[in-house]
């Protein structure tokens, strides 16, 4: 029923978008691997809940920052925390986005697989195959 | 198919929380990652706190009425609250807003906490810390006030500001440096404020000299250390009394020796701050010699350039006070400023207030030491060091009758200090802020022990019209019994302190004819003072420039206006390179290098000012520290006492003027005899190699600014949140000084005050208000103090700052 609910693949990324956001609002990081998850579940297969995963969380810490960028000297901080960490605000950025893009692959294909686990248990419905196949 | 896929799940729910335990735990020096890197609350926060709101108003319980706090567009804080509580419990709270951690950082420091937070390699830092007991004291003292006593309403309505941002802040809105060592700070107690007042009173007053002094003794006997370092400068002054040592042999085993000065080299950073360049200058003009026909003054204290800047800047209004100037963030005082009858700046005496003892331990029984005939106990107190990522450390502090033993090894020495006994200088501070004249300013000194102090004071009534100038050595200085007590002593008895120069007696100046009275570390009174308070004086070389402006001002012009104490400020004119520089021409009038020649001849033509342009500066000062190596070098290493300090610069003056013979000069490493002219052509030999060496073949591009710069470095050490180095002017001997090739140490608060008109009033400090690197508080003041200006201050007697200077209003109110 679900899986039926989120068949375009965007209201996958959509919901894990914002259980990331609440996640964040609420000052608790850990839980985007959750939202990650969920997302990768109602994608309902494994490797495409990793996309969807990602999709719903890094998007959601990016634009955070940007957004606190637009108000605060977040660049600022880049530059200090590149230098205090060795080689630049490069390094600073790269672990930035890498922790939400690692968290949502990881969670996405632990939901996406778990969907699929579940699946094997009824007739996989078309519109989800479909779904699956639609071109982006 | 399915159990593949079973499989796979089980691998992606492992590596999902095996990736989310990754960053949720410290990886080596770094925090978690997760929790550090976290768009809501990690270290963006810092970016979210540079800037306070426009106008935030607070409920905070326990205040007396409403407090409002504006803030001038230098992030000065002017509080404005009606009483005394709610005043210092204002102060905690910006206290605790701009510089949380550096607070937190130096109280833990003081106390021999760092191990809790930093980890295990700071176990050594808080044993010898704890052995100190700075805390130990401060509890002592605490406990000596009762809950009626005004220090006491005073520590603790502070420490509730500070609990009361603590707890807004949350673990959230904490500063950067929390966030990258992963920790938060505990509520704020009077305790707290004590310690790091302790840590302010051993920093400028505990003085390990005697042990170096004594190595020097062991290595080339006490005829020589009297000679070169000297009672009084610059003629050398024979002690009056015996050294009490033990008689003929070492003054302190070299083991037990290093073994302390290994210890207190560890305390560095953090001690540091108040150590290095501890010279200061004030003066004060009087009414009949001002411009502005009240008294002027003029305070520069020289201390660590460090960020967040020692000092933090206040306007404080409301209940007995309405004072301006700078405070200790954790200490609710402002030390150094004016009110709206008097101004008052402090330079360190540098009197002698601390005196080792070498203890006789019983070779019965380790437990047991001499004292006057009789085997008495070591007191033991146990203290528990908590060690981040360790175990818990127990360490045994033993005293004796003189003080903690700071070392056990070749022998065991105790130290005793005044600060043991002097309980906190806070009560004074409270006291001085609200005084309105001399008399009022001296009696609240009377509570003042420690770190000595010279005090420069001026006084301004307008109706009746009335000036008073005057300046003051305070403190509490120990009589020793038979002793000077200058190297370590013998602990059975014989050279105990016996008492404390009377109050009365302290070297005082009030009003003299000449209009103007100034400090600079020189000492304190003349030949004819009857008690002994030191000899680590400045040589004198800055106390001699601010005469000569003030005198030659005053001849000339007949008053001197606020712009010219603030140039006075900013002088660099080298009175050492003045005495010194005949000398090195007539030794080297005929040298025999062109590149000598030519760094000569740019010395002719220096105009003896340590300015980033001039050349003659840098081969002045390169020269200088070499011709004293070569001095000294040779009969320090003979002696085993290599690294140990040379004389100083005052004492090899009087060698090259009026002992051009002098043994001193010869070269212990050669069979030839070599005398002064000898010296000055090798030492200057030496500079143009060094130079050409470092800066290529014409002396003319040997400009200062090259060699010399200026670091402002943070307190935890991370260059990220450090500024500079950039180029800068002056030396060690200079009133703007600079001492080293790296200067990490110098003015570190420039202020002039116009009495009887404190708005014109003008300061300026190499920082800024706030500890967030991000701010633009940070280090907003550093770029007015490179150029030596000053900002203007702003000191309301209403809450309501000139029109267009309102960065933000807090508002505390009553819940």
């Amino acid at each position: 029923m679900l899986l039926r609910w989120a068949a375009p693949w965007w209201k996958s990324v959509l919901v894990g978008s914002v259980l990331t956001l609440v996640s964040l609002a609420l000052g608790l990081w850990m839980l985007t691997v959750l939202s990650a998850a969920v997302a990768g579940f109602l994608s309902g297969r494994g490797r495409s809940g990793a996309a969807r995963g990602i999709q719903s969380t890094a998007p959601v810490w990016i634009l955070w920052l940007l957004v606190l960028a637009l108000v605060a000297p977040v660049e600022g901080l880049l530059l200090i925390l590149g230098g205090i960490l060795g080689p630049g605000w490069g390094l600073a950025v790269f672990l930035f986005v890498l922790i939400p893009i690692l968290l949502g692959a990881f969670g996405g294909m632990a939901g996406g697989v778990l969907a699929e686990l579940l699946s094997k248990d009824e007739p996989r419905s078309g519109a989800a195959a479909e779904t699956e196949s639609a071109p982006r | 198919m399915r159990s593949r896929l079973v499989v796979k799940e089980v691998v992606s729910v492992a590596l999902a929380v095996l990736f989310v335990v990754l960053l949720s735990i410290p990886i080596g020096p770094l925090p978690p990652l997760g929790g550090l890197l976290n768009p809501n609350g990690g270290v963006w926060t810092t970016a979210e706190g540079a800037k306070l709101p426009a106008l935030e108003e607070l409920r905070v319980s326990g205040l007396d009425g409403d407090v409002t706090i504006l803030r001038d567009t230098w992030g000065v804080p002017h509080i404005f609250a009606t009483s005394n509580h709610d005043l210092f419990l204002a102060l905690g709270y910006v206290h605790a807003q701009d510089r949380m951690w550096q607070m937190d950082i130096q109280y833990r420091f003081a106390a021999g906490r760092l191990s809790e937070v930093l980890g295990g390699s700071y176990i050594e830092q808080d044993t010898f810390l704890r052995t100190i007991g700075l805390e130990r004291i401060a509890r002592g003292y605490l406990e000596t006030l009762g809950p009626a006593d005004s220090t006491r309403q005073a520590l603790d309505a502070y420490a509730a500001g500070v609990n009361a941002w603590i707890a807004r802040a949350g673990t959230r809105n904490l500063p950067l440096e929390y966030k990258l060592l992963n920790y938060a700070p505990e509520p704020w107690t009077p305790l707290h404020t004590l310690t790091e007042g302790g840590l302010l009173a051993f920093g400028l007053s505990a003085d390990f000299t005697d042990i170096g002094l004594g190595l020097l003794q062991n290595g080339l006997g006490p005829t020589a250390v009297d000679e070169l370092f000297p009672v009084a400068s610059p003629v050398p002054v024979p002690p009056v009394m015996p050294n009490g040592t033990r008689g003929g042999g070492p003054v302190i085993d070299s083991a037990a020796a290093r073994d302390i000065l290994a210890k207190v080299r560890g305390l560095s950073p953090f001690l540091e701050p108040l150590q290095v360049g501890i010279g200061s200058n004030n003066w004060v003009v009087a009414a009949a010699r001002s411009s502005t026909g009240r008294p002027l003054l003029a305070g520069d204290p020289h201390l660590s350039f460090q960020l967040p800047a020692i000092w933090h800047e206040v306007h404080l209004r409301g209940g007995d006070y309405d004072v301006y100037g700078v405070t200790f963030p954790g200490i609710p005082g402002v030390f150094i400023g004016f009110n709206r009858d008097i101004a008052w700046s402090e330079t360190n005496t540098g009197a002698d207030v601390t005196d080792f003892y070498r203890e006789t331990v019983n070779p019965a029984n380790p437990e047991e030491y001499r004292f006057r005939g009789a085997w008495l106990p070591f007191e033991k107190i146990t203290e528990t060091i908590r060690v981040k990522g360790g175990r818990e450390v127990a360490v045994t502090v033993k005293t004796s009758i003189h003080g903690p033993l700071v070392t056990q090894r070749g022998e065991t020495v105790a130290m005793r200090w005044t600060g043991n006994e002097s309980g906190s200088d806070i009560a004074a501070a409270l006291a001085w802020m609200k005084a309105r004249n001399w008399t009022e300013f001296r009696a609240a000194l009377q509570m003042f022990k420690n770190p000595a102090q010279n005090f420069a004071f001026a006084a301004w009534g307008a109706s009746p019209p009335s000036s008073t100038i005057a300046i003051r050595t305070n403190g509490l200085f120990p009589i020793r019994n038979n002793t000077l007590g200058r190297v370590p002593l013998d602990g059975a008895g014989d050279y105990e302190w016996k008492g404390w120069v009377p109050f009365d007696e302290y070297p005082e100046a009030v009003d003299p004819p000449e209009g103007y009275l100034a400090s600079a570390n020189q000492i304190p009174a003349g030949s004819r003072y009857p008690h002994y308070l030191g000899w680590q004086w400045d040589p004198g070389y800055r106390a001699r420039r601010i005469n000569a402006l003030l005198n030659g001002t005053i001849s000339a012009n007949g008053t001197v206006t606020p712009q010219d104490m603030r140039t006075f400020q900013g002088d660099t004119l080298d009175v050492a390179a003045q005495e010194f520089l005949p000398f090195i021409a007539a030794a080297n009038a005929a040298c025999a290098s062109v590149l000598c020649q030519q760094a000569m001849l740019a010395l002719s033509q220096w105009d003896l000012r340590m300015e980033t342009n001039r050349p003659g500066a840098t081969i002045w000062y390169t020269f200088i520290h070499r011709f004293r190596e070569d001095v000294f070098g040779d009969d320090w290493a003979a002696a085993n006492v290599s690294g140990l300090m040379l004389p100083y610069p005052d004492v090899l003056e009087r060698l090259v003027k009026h002992a051009p013979d002098s043994p001193w000069f010869d070269d212990v490493r050669t069979t030839a005899i070599e005398r002064r002219d000898h010296l000055l052509r090798r030492a200057m030999n030496e500079t143009v190699a060094d130079l050409a060496g470092r800066f290529g073949n014409g002396p003319v591009t040997w400009t200062w600014g090259r060699a010399h710069t200026r670091v402002f470095a943070h307190l935890s050490g991370l260059d990220a949140l450090q500024r500079g180095p950039y180029p800068a002017e002056g030396d060690d001997i200079t009133l703007d000084p600079g001492a080293g090739l790296e200067a990490r140490a110098g003015p570190s608060w420039r202020m002039v005050v116009t009495l009887g008109s404190p708005e014109e009033s003008t300061t300026v400090y190499p920082g800024g208000q706030s500890g967030n690197p991000l701010s633009p508080h940070y280090a907003d003041q550093l770029a007015l103090w490179l150029r030596r200006e000053y900002k203007v201050v702003q000191f309301p007697a209403t809450a309501a700052l000139a029109a267009g200077t309102l960065e933000s209003t807090l508002v505390l109110r009553r819940s």
